[in-house]
This record gives C-alpha cells, sequence and structure tokens, in this order.
C-alpha cells in the first residue's frame, strides 16, 4: 500500500469511515507496536501506547495535511506516545542514569556464563538496545526495525539529517562495545 | 583511530557506510581497504545489524483494531455524555438563577399560622409560592419537555424595564388578582403544586423583541452570579 492510498483511507476515515480507519490500524498495528516494544521493552505497554497513537490520531484525523509520508506522520504519533509513557514511568531516568557512566561501563562488562552467551544473545542485545537512552534507541529502532532511511528518521524525531548520522553512529557503537563486553576475542 | 574526535568521525562514516548513506561511498570502500582496524570496526558493526535484525519479532496478544474501535466509540460516548452533562448543569445554574431573583412573597397570615385555625373549621384555601421544592423540580421537567431552547429562545428580548415589571407583579401580585392566581401563584385545590411552566407559557407569548431582552438580562444575571 502506498503514502497515497493510506492518505486516501485517512480522508475517508476524517469523514467518519470506520472500516477505512481500521483498515489503516491493520496495516500498521505491527510495525508501530514493534516500535513502542523496542522502545519501551514491554509488549503490554507497546500495546497500550499502540492504542493510544492510534486513537490520538483518529481525533487529529481532520487536521492532518498529507505532506509527508502517512508513515512518518504516524511514527510522529507512535513516537510521541511512547516517550510521553517513558517520561510518565519514569524509566527514562533510569536508563539515562545507567547510560551516563563512563563510556567502558556503560552497560557494565557483562560476565555472562560462556555456555550461556549464545542462547542469551538476543535477550542480552535487547537488554543493551534498552539501556541505550531514548533519543538514541529511537533513531537506531527506526533505522534498525523500520529500515527508514536517515531522512525519514530526521522526519520523525524532528532534527537534522545530521543529527540523526551522529546519534546512529553513536548508539551503533555503544551496543559494539556491549557485545564486544560480552564476547570479548570471540565477537560475532 | 584513538583520538576521540577522529574516532567518532570514523564511527559516523563507518555507520554511514553501513546504512548506504555515505557522502563518499568510493572512497569509504578505498579507505576500508586499506585500514585494517576499520574494516574490522566496519565488520562489528555489521555483526551488530544481523543480531539486531534476528531477534525475534514481539507476537502482539489481540488485534489491536477492536482495541482501538472500541475505545474511539467510549470517547464518543463519554463526549455525548458530558454534552449532555454541560446542558444539564446549564439548565440547573438558570434555574436556580431564576429561584434566586424571585422575591418573597409578603408570608399569608392564614398560611404562616394555620394553628390559629379553629379545628373542625377547615382552613381557607392559601396561596403559596411557587419556589417549592416540587416546583423546581417541575421547572426542570419543563425546561427539558421544551428541548430547552423554544422556551429559553423566548427569553431573547424582553426590556429590563418590562422584566422588572415583571417580577415586580410576579412577587407581589394585586391583592384582586392574587386570588384568581397569578404567574407564580395559584390555588393549589385547583392546580396542584404550583409550576414554572407557567412563567414559560408567559414568555412564550411574548413578543420577540421583549424575550430577547429577558434573555438577555438573565444571562447578565447570570454571569455575575
Amino acid at each position: 500500500m502506498t503514502s497515497v492510498e493510506d492518505w486516501a483511507l485517512a480522508r475517508r476515515a476524517a469523514e467518519g469511515d470506520v472500516d477505512a480507519f481500521a483498515r489503516l490500524v491493520r496495516r500498521y498495528q505491527k510495525p508501530v507496536i514493534t516500535f513502542c516494544y523496542r522502545m519501551t521493552g514491554s509488549m503490554a505497554d507497546a500495546e497500550d501506547i499502540g492504542q493510544e497513537t492510534f486513537v490520538n490520531l483518529y481525533r487529529s484525523l481532520h487536521r492532518l495535511r498529507s505532506d509527508s509520508a502517512f508513515s512518518t506522520v504516524l511514527f510522529c504519533y507512535a513516537r510521541n506516545a511512547t516517550l510521553n509513557h517513558l517520561r510518565a514511568s519514569g524509566r527514562r531516568r533510569r536508563k539515562m542514569a545507567s547510560f551516563e557512566r563512563e563510556p567502558g561501563a556503560v552497560c557494565g562488562p557483562p560476565q555472562p556464563d560462556r555456555n550461556a552467551q549464545a542462547a542469551d544473545t538476543a535477550f542480552m542485545l535487547e537488554a543493551a538496545i534498552a539501556a541505550l537512552p531514548p533519543a538514541f534507541r529511537e533513531v537506531m529502532v527506526l533505522r534498525e526495525f523500520q529500515g527508514l532511511d536517515y531522512q525519514g528518521i530526521a522526519d520523525i524525531v524532528a532534527c537534522p539529517v545530521g543529527t540523526v548520522r551522529s546519534r546512529l553512529a553513536r548508539a551503533r557503537e555503544h551496543l559494539r562495545r556491549y557485545l564486544a563486553g560480552v564476547y570479548g576475542d570471540r565477537f560475532p | 583511530m584513538n583520538d576521540p574526535t577522529n574516532q567518532f568521525h570514523v564511527e559516523e562514516r563507518l555507520g554511514a557506510l553501513l546504512d548506504g548513506e555515505s557522502d563518499n561511498p568510493g572512497a569509504d570502500l578505498q579507505w576500508l581497504e586499506t585500514d585494517p582496524v576499520a574494516r574490522e570496526r566496519y565488520r562489528q558493526y555489521e555483526a551488530v545489524r544481523a543480531l539486531m535484525r534476528a531477534l525475534p519479532e514481539p507476537d502482539m496478544t489481540q488485534d489491536l483494531g477492536h482495541r482501538v474501535l472500541r475505545q474511539i466509540e467510549r470517547r464518543k460516548r463519554n463526549r455525548r455524555g458530558w454534552t449532555y452533562a454541560l446542558a444539564a448543569s446549564g439548565i440547573f445554574v438558570l434555574g436556580v438563577l431564576l429561584f434566586h431573583l424571585m422575591p418573597l412573597p409578603a408570608p399569608d397570615p392564614v398560611a404562616v399560622s394555620p394553628a390559629v385555625v379553629p379545628s373542625g373549621e377547615a382552613p381557607e384555601e392559601t396561596l403559596y409560592p411557587a419556589y417549592e421544592e416540587d416546583a423546581w423540580l417541575l421547572m426542570v421537567d419543563a425546561l427539558a419537555g421544551f428541548g430547552l431552547s423554544p422556551s429559553l429562545n423566548t427569553l431573547n428580548g424582553l426590556s429590563e424595564e418590562l422584566l422588572l415589571l415583571l417580577l415586580a407583579e410576579l412577587a407581589f401580585p394585586p391583592e384582586s388578582e392574587a386570588t384568581n392566581g397569578s404567574l407564580f401563584y395559584h390555588e393549589p385545590s385547583l392546580c396542584g403544586p404550583p409550576a414554572f411552566t407557567d412563567l414559560f407559557d408567559f414568555v412564550d407569548m411574548l413578543n420577540e423583541a421583549d424575550a430577547y431582552a429577558l434573555n438577555q438580562v438573565l444571562h447578565a444575571a447570570l454571569d455575575e452570579a
């Protein structure tokens, strides 16, 4: 489905066509939930935020402008709802506190059981992603899980492309250091 | 690659190359060929990306569409409820205002001292003011019955002088008319509980200009209240 079709559905939804809006929800619920989940680390929270995202979008349909891609607008709503949730839960402050230590101790050099390393890689990587500050995590999630380019990410997070580039580089470097701390010279 | 500034530049450059956003991919690829440290770093970034993309996708516990549509419908209902509540509040305030605008009539000596009526004799028919509790409820009902607008619209225009005259007459009916029942007085045995609907009957008979003036005065009083 193209953005043009999305906007056509959005216009119909704004005129009261509930089925058109239901189609939009079905179309985008998975990427939105994935984004929220990677940002919060909780499926229950992700579904609540996803629901709030679509409800907020529905209430604003009549004043949305189709200048940008529909997905960009939708992810703006998802991002705002997610950041509000993180602020409200206080999780953001805790994550920042753990992140803002010295680079070597960003996530703490983990000392996992070597035998469990392979099985726990996914778990540890998710923990490392969750430990990133939201400003870095969101660009990483939008890039790696949503496949957006730098300009698309910049439109969503409302910052210059150069900022996206540097945030991505720092986030990626932190994850690399984390995995290097886990695997040492046996880096995957 | 040990200089922090240079280090950060290297990370950005490698990241951009990895993401296909390099300003000069040809030069960057050549750089990788000649710099083994950068090449190893780039390989590790590729590994990080591969691990991230291999992470299991979250399983949605339910279709979000139903939840979203349910919540939208619930919010619509709530909004309607608030609208009704606000309308009811407005009616209540207006009613209270009307109630307070009506001066209390001078008490009828017979009505205030029923104990002096000799036993065995039927008390005289007494008049009592319409702003008793029952009358209040009746007025609210009457407003609702009118759908609010028909009666209130007719309030749009009574001149202030006429309003004061009206209120004075309603509050202090001439002796000669009292027994016939004014708008706010009546004989309970004939009419049942006094009804403020009489006021609206009266207002409905007003011409548009007078009704408008009345409404203005009432609104001004409401604002002050």
